[in-house]
């Protein structure tokens, strides 16, 4: 990922297990993390934010987790994020991670940092492409993973169908008989 | 009637409490929630994307 200011590289993967929203059956989680490789100029190359998208239409639990040790994915530590915050529009489409803009302190991503896993807790059951960008006033954007809206089955519909035509004649049965 | 006003204000409570720590569209700057990874099966992943 290259913007006008800074490098970056980033790790994803997508997770599935009980989580806020689904506390016994399967959702999806999503889990991000950004590696700042680097300016383009002296004095450049901070990270500010870290969006993903398309989370519109679910419900998301946003946080991050510091690994005690790297996975085959995520590494260890890293930078956490000050603040989250979703985007009204959408509605949600996008869920940031914001980073403090301050040089020299050990909270900000700079070259050479990597960010802690930052994770999106859905009730999505399906994935697929979503986007990633990293911003400093420049943005940089890479395909990630995202939630995908859940196909209902045949054996569903059919289930609904037949609900729906029970009502029907259950509410003419009732006119009839007054 | 004094029980169904009762436990609906339980409910109420119980989906407030449930509701608390999820982010909303429009949300502007929380504090992120610690989160885990632990337990869950990884289904995808892809890595140093460019």
């Amino acid at each position: 990922m290259n913007s006008l200011t800074f490098t970056a590289t980033f790790d994803a993967a997508v997770y599935s297990g009980n989580d806020t929203f689904c506390p016994t059956t399967d959702c999806l989680i999503f889990a991000y993390q950004v590696t700042d490789t680097g300016g383009v100029a002296a004095g450049t190359g901070i990270i500010e934010h870290v969006t993903a998208s398309n989370f519109a239409n679910f419900s998301t639990d946003v946080g991050d987790q510091t690994l005690s040790t790297a996975t085959s994915v995520f590494a260890a530590g890293g930078t956490a994020p000050s603040t989250v915050d979703r985007s009204l529009s959408g509605p949600g489409a996008v869920v940031t991670f914001d980073f403090p803009d301050a040089t020299g302190g050990n909270s900000d991503l700079i070259p050479g940092d990597h960010s802690t896993v930052l994770i999106v807790e859905t009730n999505a059951t399906n994935y697929t492409t979503g986007l990633f960008s990293a911003i400093d006033g420049a943005t940089a954007t890479a395909s990630g993973f995202g939630p995908a809206s859940a196909t209902p089955e045949p054996a569903s519909m059919a289930l609904i169908g037949s609900a729906l035509l029970g009502l029907g004649l259950l509410s003419k049965r009732i006119r009839r008989q007054s | 009637m004094k029980r169904f006003f009762s436990s609906a204000l339980g409910l109420s409570a119980m989906s407030i409490a449930a509701c608390a720590s999820t982010l909303i569209p429009g949300e502007a700057l929380q504090s992120p929630d610690t989160l885990s990874l632990t337990g869950l099966t990884m289904i995808a992943s892809e890595t140093n994307v460019h």
